[in-house]
Parts: C-alpha cells; structure tokens; sequence
C-alpha cells in the first residue's frame, strides 16, 4: 500500500498544507489565488462563518460564534472551528475582558477581498493580448495535454525507456516520487507503486505528480509559495484562453517549462508569449471535477463490465490498453474495441505485481463508460458480483500467515509444560498451546529465552 | 462521487419607482453591486456553483447574466485586470454593462403610463414574469445535466417595489410551481411590506427579510441569503414573519376573517 | 390436632429422620407427626411444595421426597410391616393424592405474583411509580398495591377460563420407546389419558366398562393402540374391544346429522350416498371379492380418516354448544350467533388442512351450526331466531329498492341545466389583494428618478466602497440571537440543553409526586374518618417523598450546575400548595 500511505498525506489541498511549514502558509496567503484556493477547500459551514466576519475587522468571542449555529449541530460548529483554525485563516486572540476569540488573518482576508473584488495586482499581464494568429482550440488543447501525460505514463510502463521523450527533470521527479527505481542496468523501472499510480485516476496523478515535484522545487531556487500560487492561479484561469507570459522571472520561466512537458500548460515555443491552459491544469486544487480529457482515441469512459466477468474496453490507446491488461486476459481486440475477461489468475497476477483490489475496483469506477453510470448509479456503476469476487479473490491471498516458531512437545509432565507455556505468555512469545497434546509453539525468536528458562527451570527442579 | 451544484437566480428589480431609489438613486447602484458581490460570494464557494442575473422593470424582464452567445457576434473575452479572480470579474462588467445599457435605452422610459399602472396609479414591477423566467432557467439547466449531477437552485427577489394586485394570480402560479420544483425563493425587500412576497417565502421555504439598514446591504445577504438550504438547517437566522393568509374580499378588496365561499370558482365573500 | 382442615389421608408407618411417625395428607397441607405426639412435627403448605420425588423402583427403599421452592428437600420413608409391597402402596396412594393436589395450589401462587409482575412489565409507568415509591420505603408495597395500583388490578376482568382444546394429532406426539425386546412401550401420563378420554368418550365409556374389571389398565391401553384409533389402516372391523365403539362412534354421527334439518340439502342422504358411491367403486375395482369388507382397502381407510375428521369437529361443536350453554342462560338471543361464530372459527382453524369433501361438509355444518345453535339454546328460555334462508344479494337489493321508492311521491319534472355565462372573466384571473396604502407614484416623479439614474450611470466605475468594519459589526450585531432582527426566534432555552439522564429524572419524579399528591388531593373534603387518615397517610408520604427525592433532585442539579431553583420552582409551587391545605385543614379540625 506504498502509494496510498504517501497519497493518504496529501490526498487534499487541506492535507498537504497542513504538511507545509508556517511561513510557506503566510507567504501563500499573500497571493489571491491561493487564498481563493485554500477557502474553497474549507468545509461549507467554514466557508460561510469566514464570510459572515469578512468585513468585520476586529474579533469575535469564540462564544459568540458558537451561537450562530442551532444547539443541535455542535459538532459541526466545532468541526468547522477546527478546520479554519488548522489552516490558519484565523487565530486566537484574546479580547478585552478575557474571552476567546478568534480574528481573520488580516493577510488572508485582504487578500480574500482582493480575490472576490478587486485591486491589487494581476497574474499575467495579458489585457493588452492581442488576438492570437493561430488560436488553439480546446480540442487541441485535450490532445496536446493527453499526448504530454501519456508520453510520461508509457515511459513508466515500457521495458525499454528512449530517454529522450522524457527529459531528465520528470525522470528526476518520478524517481523521488518512488514510481521508479533503478535497476540492475542502470536503467529506471517502474516499481509496486509505479503500477499503483497507474491506474489512479487522472486528477489524482496529476496531483501526486505536482506535489512530489513541488518538494524538488526548493532545490531549483524556486520558492513553494510562489510556486504554488501560480499553480493555483493557473488552475483558475479559463479553458481555452490565452495568458501572457512576460513579466515573470526566469526560475518561473524554467518552471513554465516544465509544466508544459507535464502538459499543464501548452506553449508553441518556448519564446511564444502566450500560453494556454490545458484541462489537466484547470481545477488542480478542487479535485471534486472529473478531468475527462476526452478524445477520439482516449475516452475517458471507456470499460464496460459485465456480470459475467467479461470486460469491453472501447479504446484504441496502447496506455489504457496496457492499463487494463494487468488485470484482464485479453480474448479479442478489434479496432475500437478490445474484450477481456476477468478471470482469478488475471487478478492474481496483478495481486502479485502490487496492485490492491481496492485500486483495480476504483480504476474500472474512474472508467466505467456512460451508460453503465447511467443504467446504475453512479457511486456504483459496476456488478457487484464482480466487485466482490475480486475483493475475495485478493482475500484468499490472506488465508495463511506464516511465522517462524518452534515446536515443543513431549512434556513428561502436565506441570512442566504449564510452566513453559505461563513463561512463553508471560514472555509474549506464546504462538499455540495444546492441553491436551502438550505440545508448545513459540515463536522463532524467543526460541533462545525459552530454551533458557527451561534449562534453569530443570536445573532447579531437579 | 455525485457533483452537486448550487444554482443562485438573483432578481433584481430596476424600478425607478421604488422608494429607495426616488430618494437617492445613487443608492441603487450600490445596492447592486452589493447583489453583484454577493453572486460572487456564491461562486466562490464551490466550483460548480453558478449564478444568473434578471433585472425586471415595470412591463419588462431581461437575463443580464450569462450572456447567450449569438452567432456572428464573437465576444471580446474579459481579461483579468488586477487580482480578481476573472470568473468575478466577468459576472461584474457584463452586469454592469447590460445594466447601463438598458438604463440609458429608450425602453427604460417607455412605458405607456395608461396601460402600466394598475389600477390605483401604481407603477410596480413584473416581478412575476422575472420569476417565470428564472424557473425557465432553472429548468433548462436541470435538463442540461448530465449523469451524475445534482442541481439545487434558489431565486433571491431583491426588491422595493409596492406590489400590483393584478399580478396575484400569476404569482401564486410562480410560487406553487416553485415549489413543485424544489426551487426555494428567497426576498430581500427594500420597501414597504410585501404581501406577496411574504406569502411566496413561505411557501417555497425562503426566508423573507427587510434590511432596516439599506447601505449595509451587503453585510445581510451574506449572512442570512448566502448559506444553501442544507446549511440553513444548521444555522440560527431570523425568523419567519408570520404572514397574513386571510382572503381578501373580492368585491370589497378588503381582509376578511369569515365570509362565504364560492362552491364553483372558490372566490370568497 | 388443631387445624381446621380435612384429613385427606392418613398414612400411619411412615419414617421421617429415622422416626416413626404418621403423614397425614391434608386439603392445604402435609402434615407429618412424630410417634404418639399431639403436635405437629412437619409442615408443609401445598403452595410451598415444588414437587415430589420418588425411589427408583428396584430400590429397597420406598421414599418419598419433597422439594420447596426454595429448595430443601424432605424425605419420607415408608416402613409398612407388611413388606415392600405395602410400602409401595402406601407411597403411591400419598403419590397419587399429591399429584392432584399440589397443581392446584401452585397455580393460585403463582398466578398472584404473575399477574402482579405482568402488570409491572407491562405498565412502563406503573412500574416508574412502584420503584420511586416503594424501593425508596415512601409508600410500603402493600399500600402501593392498594391504592395505586388498584385501578390495574380492579380493571382485570375474571378471565373467563376457556378449556383448552385438544389438537386432533396430540396422538402422534406420543413417542414410543422400544424396550429392546421386539415391543414398544408407549408412556402415557394422565394428561395423555384425558385428552383421549376428551376426544373419544366412546373410549371413555368402554374403560369404565373393562378397568379394573376385565383387565387392567396396561392391557386396555395395549388394545387401544392396537385398535384403529391408532393406527389408519386398521379398520374397525376387527372383532376387537373397540369395533363396537367405531359402531357406537357412527350412531353418534348420525344423530348429530339428523338434527340438521336445513333446506334444501340433507346431509345424511349425501352421506349415503357417498358411502354407497365408494362401495360400489370398490366393487368395480375388485369383482371378485365383492363383499369383503374385512378387506383393508384404500377407500376404506380414506372413509376412516373422513370419519375420523368429522368425528373432531363433532366433539368441537359439542363443547361449543356447552360452553354456549352455559353463557346462554344470562345471555339473550342475540349472542346466541356469536359461539357458534367461534365454533366455526374454529373449525376453521382446525380443519385448515383437510380435504375438499370435507369442506363441503364443513360448509354445510357451518350453515347448520348457525342454526343448530338457537335450537339448542331453546331450553333458555329465549325466543328462537328463525332461519333465515340466504337470499342472493341482487333479490335482497331489489327488495331494499323496492320499499324505498314510492311511486306517488316522485316527482315527474325533468330538469333543464341551465349554461353558466360568467360575467367580469378578469375577477378569476386577478385574485384579489388587500389594498395596500401604498405610496401613489405619478408619472412625473417616475420620470425624474430614470433621469437621475441615468445621470449617475457614467459615475457607476470603479470599486465603490461597500462596507466598512463599524457597520457590519453594527449589522452583526443586529442579526445575532438576540438581536434585533431575530426577535421572535426561540433560542435555545434550558429545556433543550438539559442531557437526557436529568430529563428522565425529572419527568419521572413528576409522575410519582403528581401520583402522590393526586391520593392527599383525593382526601378533601374529609367527610369520613377514614379519609382524614387517608389524608394523613398521604401528607406523611408526600412529606417523606419531598426529603428523599426533591433533595437527591436538588443535589444532582447542582453538581450538574444547572440552575436548579428555575427547573425545579413548579414542583416547589405545589408542594407548598399541599403544605397551605394540610395545615389550613389541621387548624380547622383543630378549631373543632
């Protein structure tokens, strides 16, 4: 579960700031966007007690507060409370007569207010953007972001790596993320988790990726906060829109440019001036909207299950085809459509490489194609026999556990073999005892201390 | 995994005749740029919540936001200018500009006087065709859902205008089909008692509010017309005005407490 | 021997701790008496007794024990000089008397405290009283029973004790055991014996007849379950004790189809003829043995069951028609329909899985019963009801309209409906509103306010300054619970926030102080001498209940710093209320 114990730490904005020291906080909250950002992140009652006391400038007893909300809905008062107070957006103060109260980080708002009204400065100077000679249309922009994101997803799962598609930072990135490793010739290789963030789903990747490439930015020269922000700022930026680029400095400029290898941001050249945001890049930090990176050859849903555990997976793409085929026996493959069928060795195979139920479940969720969510629900669309069968087919791995222990039996009395099993409990190394065969196993490394014991416990007795 | 998202309709009423208004008519546009920035409070919060502006005068109602596109007409795209965030800064300029442009026309002030006015000499506004249109709205968009998506939507009345009895029946056909759809209609009334209004909050669910404090706009729709439905449940807002259901006469005009029922078309005396 | 009691028996030779003595067996209880004494040694109330225990056979020993309800055990030991068999004759014939003794009065105790706890279970509320009450000594529990309780105990009407049936396969419940030795003992207790005595009173007679004369009961009961009560395929046309009976069984059935007399079908001649059907089928099917009839053939054992099916119901409808009996003697006609409505209930129920024929027969019993039974209720002396024939519902409708038109009275205009021509179409469409004074805006003054606002449309730019700080915090102010705009809105008072424990304290504190004051209540006016002890009495308690209870109330209130004088200043108010009438009524009685 590799992945997901690194995912589960900053599986949300929320998470990851919290895992962000204070003064990376402060600076981002010197940034509208982020402060925008960080503010949607908040849990709905949050956001409105934040906007209730938005232009109040001074602050509130906690006690006060604590009435907004009916006696009934406590916790959620406290939970809300507790959000805004982990996040920084307001701290305590004490107010005059002694009562607790909480203010709005005067940063935080002002920057919220400049975010929501107006003045201060603007991301990209781009008002004076004349029309674009060859404007990209958002079609464009999908494939260009999916040919981008896919390059780097198929130099994980390729034996071979031409190392020229990708280029030495990403190499550098996956590497530090744990998705690959090098092995005996030097070469990189997808690792367990490798396999494991293959098959999360777009949104999620791109924001593993982000992160663990925003904890090799320091080293760069770049600062996390401005790094950030403009990640921020680029994910609220429209769709199909052009921005400038002057005006901002050259790490910024470097950072640019690897943002559009990821396929974040498409740029023509490397001197155009203006530069569009792809979808990978929208929505980065509220990552409830499903990416659908749409096009002929990749749809996003795509996999239709059948209760009979066969799999039509209407794709042409060599990705999502490998993909699949780690937990499918390919049967036939046409040329929009390939069938497999799910069968126990299938899985165990992909059990063995790494890969959980878990993640294969919530992979054909994230691909179901639409008339499956729309004949089921959408929270879940597939079989439930198949859904269980693969849960239990990676259950039956768990059937035996094996430990190293010893064996001893033939106690020429019931008291002797008490006394060794009282002392291997006592011991906490006790793995079975039978009364009625007399018989002990302890476990491999106190094997020595009970050998021990027993020596005194004769010595003495006899 | 479901996306749920929160449509606000903000009706705001463009009468000159409201009191508010006669009085100091600077006050108007800053009434609606507090509506305006309230719009944005509530795009900011989600982003899948979205947002639609219809201004009513007195014999018509206009969508100021969002601006259909119209063939051949391609539209200049609205830059971020300095921190705002663009998605509010568009909602800001085009409302304002559908606004000057509809205050400086010819049909702000060309309104037959006979015909308008009602009965008594009032000018009141057709909130009731404003409504219309909102549910129009409402129920396009629920259409344009996809799988998997879930639309709450609520209207918020921002008005100060008196009210027209001629337009009870089309109001009460507004409100019931309101509350068919589910659809909660809110009223921020910045005039005298609205009988009507009342009554709809009631019915749909809304909360109806008379600001004592008219430059402070802001700070009341934020507090009392900002938080969705579920939330209201939680928090401790203002309570509801006890309305006056009593029918009126339909000869006298006047409130009565007994009287007799019609059996065929239900009109009491 | 002082007790006042009858001496059932008296058994001399009997052995208690290695003393001669005499048992005596008596209406209420067991006696024991040591040697020659006048006083009684050992006693014993039936109700006390748990059970009795005797010595495997085979033991030299004859003993027997009894065991209490709590437990302790005393045995005695049956020394008859005459030898084992008296002995043994001894103790069976105490045996015997205790058995029909000792149900009795377990039932009577037991039934009292049952119904006291049932009633304890069952009340939530009384059971709420009866713990403040009396586990905290305000009230003793035979005073709560009395008076609290009275209205529970009164309000149980004597439940009328109604038989329990015997299920027609109570039969094959018997289980036999095999005692190793080709046979099959069949154990068979005397609940065993009454239910087939209840079932078959033929049986019944012939036991009377062959016991103890002929034979003995162990042959009796072999011969029974050889017969062909027992067993299906035998039929009755064996020569053995119980052919006669079948013979008797089938005159009985006759008899009870004869006193059917309904229209239009008879009974007896359907019964006739479907037993000469199957003779006659049987004759077709085997030519060569016509008269046979030893012959166990199929037909012949399905007759049996059929007999046997509607013999049950026969014996249902008897012991409805006693019980129906009984009732009818204070009952008038009327409810005469109603045990037979149970009758058919029953039947019903019992014969839920017969055969077809057999609900035709039984369709036809429930006609019959219906009108059996008014016939048999005649001896009470209440007007029989006539049978009513059952008439198709459209003859009985077209009766009914009959006697409600009158020809005479009937109006013979026609009407023509008249078309509504609505007048003022708009008054529909425009409901009324109440008019409003409201303010009457001319055209002029709504010209100049579009003109102003056109004037100001060119300074509408930039970033107006919307609120500052003092006013929203005046508006916060305003909009808090308790602010001015939320007047009206029920803040969270103290009743929500109290937890739930002090809540039930409280709630069930009234309950018992309101019980409490409701008796002293009760008292006054005190026109009787019991009363004014009543009054007393209750004073005391409500007296008693006041220092236990409201101070324990009190003290948890206040470790819980909830603000005890605001909660408990109602319960205060009446118990002074209380406390003003007692001493206002003690200085009058003073004064007399």
């Amino acid at each position: 579960m590799g992945i997901l114990q690194h995912f589960a730490e900053c599986k949300s904005l929320v998470d990851y700031l919290k895992t962000l020291s204070n003064h990376v906080v402060d600076d981002l909250f010197g940034y509208p966007a982020a402060c925008l950002a960080i503010f949607r992140e908040l849990p709905k009652l949050a956001q409105n007690y934040v906007l209730r006391i938005l232009y109040v400038e001074q602050a509130i007893p906690q006690a006060v507060i604590s009435t907004w909300v009916s006696k009934a809905h406590v916790k959620e008062h406290s939970e809300a409370a507790e959000a805004i107070s982990t996040l920084r957006v307001w701290k305590e103060v004490t107010m005059q007569g002694g009562l607790a109260g909480w203010m709005l980080d005067h940063k935080f708002r002002h920057n919220l207010k400049v975010a929501l009204l107006g003045g201060g400065k603007q991301w990209t100077k781009s008002t004076n953007l004349d029309q674009d000679s060859k404007p990209r249309t958002v079609k464009d922009l999908d494939l260009y972001a999916l040919e981008r994101w896919e390059a780097m997803l198929h130099f994980l799962t390729e034996k071979q790596q031409k190392s020229d598609t990708v280029s030495k930072d990403t190499i550098m990135t996956l590497t530090h993320a744990g998705l690959m490793e090098q092995d005996e010739n030097n070469a990189p290789s997808i690792t367990n988790e490798g396999f494991q963030f293959l098959l999360l789903d777009t949104a999620s990747q791109v924001w593993y990726f982000i992160v663990k490439y925003l904890e090799t930015v320091e080293q760069r020269g770049l600062s996390t906060a401005e790094c950030l922000a403009f990640l921020f700022s680029l994910s609220f930026a429209t769709l199909g829109r052009d921005y400038g680029t002057e005006g901002f400095e050259d790490n910024m400029q470097q950072f640019m440019q690897h943002l559009r290898e990821f396929g974040l941001i498409y740029q023509r050249t490397r001197k155009a001036g203006r530069f569009y945001p792809t979808r990978l890049a929208l929505n980065l930090a509220s990552r409830n909207n499903k990416i659908s990176l749409d096009t002929e050859k990749h749809k996003t849903g795509f996999i239709v299950v059948e209760t009979n555990y066969r799999l039509y997976a209407y794709t042409d793409s060599d990705l999502q085809l490998a993909l699949v085929g780690m937990f499918t026996d390919f049967l036939f493959r046409f040329p929009n459509l390939v069938v497999g069928v799910i069968t126990r060795d299938s899985i165990r195979q992909a059990l063995r490489s790494g890969i959980s139920a878990e993640q294969i479940i919530s992979f054909l969720k994230m691909h179901a194609h639409y008339e499956m969510i729309k004949t089921a629900h959408i929270n879940n669309p597939l079989p439930p026999t198949v859904v269980d069968q693969i849960r239990l087919w990676e259950m039956e791995r768990n059937r035996l556990t094996f430990t190293d222990s010893v064996l001893y039996n033939q106690f020429l009395s019931h008291r002797d073999y008490e006394v060794v099993r009282d002392y291997a409990q006592e011991t906490g190394v006790l793995l079975h005892g039978s009364d009625q065969k007399r018989t002990i196993v302890v476990k491999g490394s106190g094997h020595d201390d009970v050998k021990r014991f027993w020596k005194r416990h004769s010595k003495n007795s006899s | 995994m479901e996306v749920e998202s929160n449509l606000l309709i903000v009706v705001i009423d463009v009468n000159p005749a409201q009191k508010y208004v006669r009085s100091d008519s600077k006050q108007f546009f800053n009434c609606v740029d507090s509506v305006l920035t309230f719009c944005n409070a509530h795009l900011m919060l989600q982003a899948s919540n979205k947002a639609c502006v219809i201004a009513s005068h007195i014999n018509q109602s206009h969508i100021l936001y969002p601006i259909e596109e119209r063939e051949g007409v391609t539209l200049k795209p609205i830059r971020q200018v300095d921190g705002q965030y663009e998605v509010f800064l568009e909602l800001e300029k085009s409302v304002r500009s559908q606004i000057k442009k509809f205050v400086m026309s010819d049909a702000f002030t060309s309104f037959d006087s006979t015909r308008s006015a009602d009965s008594s000499g009032n000018f009141t506004t057709c909130l009731a065709s404003a409504l219309g249109k909102a549910l129009c709205y409402i129920n396009r968009k629920e259409r344009e859902l996809t799988a998997g998506e879930k639309l709450n939507s609520r209207i918020l009345v921002v008005s100060g205008s008196s009210e027209s009895t001629a337009q009870y029946m089309s109001f009460m056909n507004v409100f019931f089909s309101a509350q068919k759809l589910g659809v909660i209609i809110d009223a921020c009334v910045l005039g005298p008692y609205a009988t009507l209004l009342s009554q709809g909050a009631d019915i749909t669910g809304g909360i109806y509010l008379r600001p004592p404090h008219i430059p402070g706009l802001l700070q009341y729709l934020l507090w009392v017309f900002l938080p969705e439905a579920s939330l209201r449940k939680q928090l401790a807002l203002p309570p509801p005005v006890p309305v006056d259901y009593r029918a009126a006469c339909f000869c006298h005009r006047q409130l009565i407490d007994m009287g007799y029922v019609c059996s065929v078309c239900l009109s009491s005396k | 021997m002082t007790s006042s009691e009858d001496v059932l028996l008296q058994m001399p030779n009997v052995k208690y701790k290695k003393d001669d003595g005499t048992l005596y067996v008596m209406s209420e209880r067991l006696a024991w008496i040591q040697g020659n004494r006048d006083v009684v040694t050992l006693s014993h109330k039936y109700a006390d007794i748990k059970s009795q225990k005797i010595s495997p056979e085979g033991k030299p020993k004859i003993q027997l024990q009894i065991v209490l309800h709590d437990n302790s055990t005393f045995t005695f030991h049956f020394v008859n000089p005459e030898g084992q068999q008296g002995q043994i004759g001894d103790r069976d014939q105490v045996k015997e008397l205790l058995i029909q003794l000792l149900p009795k009065f377990r039932i009577k105790v037991n039934r009292e405290l049952e119904e006291k706890n049932r009633l304890l279970m069952e009340n939530p509320r009384l059971y709420q009283l009866y713990r403040d009450l009396v586990t905290e000594r305000i009230v003793t529990a035979d005073e709560f029973w009395a008076s609290h309780a009275q209205q529970f105990l009164s309000s149980q009407k004597p439940v009328t004790y109604q038989e329990k049936g015997v299920s027609s396969g109570f039969l094959s419940g018997i289980k036999p055991e095999t005692d190793g030795m080709n046979g099959i003992r069949y154990n068979l207790s005397t609940d065993v014996i009454e239910s087939i005595f209840k079932t078959y009173p033929a049986v019944r007679r012939k036991h009377l007849e062959c016991v103890p004369s002929q034979m003995t009961e162990q042959e009796f009961w072999t011969k029974f379950f050889q017969s062909h009560y027992f067993h299906r395929d035998r039929l009755p046309l064996l020569k053995d004790l119980f052919s006669d009976c079948a013979k008797t069984d089938d005159k009985e059935m006759r008899r009870e189809l004869e006193k059917i007399k309904v229209v239009g079908s008879d009974v007896i001649s359907i019964l006739e003829d479907s037993e000469r059907v199957d003779m006659s089928a049987s004759e077709m099917a085997d030519p060569v043995n016509p008269k046979d009839k030893d012959k166990v053939t199929a037909q012949g054992i399905y007759q049996n069951m059929i007999k046997r099916f509607n013999q049950h119901s026969i014996m249902i409808l008897k012991a409805c028609e006693r019980n129906s009996a009984k009732e009818g003697e204070s009952n008038s006609s009327s409810n005469s329909a109603q045990p037979s409505n149970s009758a058919t209930d029953e039947q019903a129920m019992v014969n839920g899985s017969s055969s077809k024929k057999k609900k035709k027969r039984d369709k036809d019993k429930d006609n019959s019963s219906t009108s059996a039974a008014p016939v048999e209720n005649g001896d009470s002396g209440a007007s029989a009801s006539l049978v009513q024939p059952l008439e198709p519902p459209e003859v009985k409708r077209a009766k009914i309209a009959d006697k409600l038109a009158f020809e005479d009275l009937m109006s013979t205009e026609t009407h023509s409906y008249a078309q509504l021509n609505l007048t003022r179409i708009d008054r529909y469409l425009n409901g009324p509103v109440p008019d409003h004074k409201t303010d009457v805006v001319s055209s002029d003054e709504l010209q100049r306010a579009s003109l102003s606002m056109r004037e100001h449309v060119p300074r509408w730019e930039g970033r107006p300054r919307l609120l500052d700080s003092p006013n929203a915090v005046k508006i916060v102010g305003e909009l808090q619970p308790g602010g001015a705009l939320m007047k009206g809105s029920h803040p969270d008072s103290v009743a929500l926030t109290l937890p739930k424990e002090v809540e039930q304290d409280i709630r069930s504190m009234y309950g018992s102080l309101c019980e409490v004051l409701r008796h002293f209540w009760s008292c006054f006016p005190t026109t009787t001498p019991a009363l004014e002890e009543k009054a007393k009495n209750s004073y005391q308690t409500l007296k008693r209940f006041e220092q236990t209870k409201i101070t324990q109330l009190k003290e948890r209130l206040l470790r819980d710093h909830l603000d005890s004088s605001k909660l408990l200043s109602h319960v205060m108010s009446i118990i002074a209320a209380a406390d003003g009438k007692y001493n206002q009524w003690l200085q009058r009685n003073n004064r007399r």
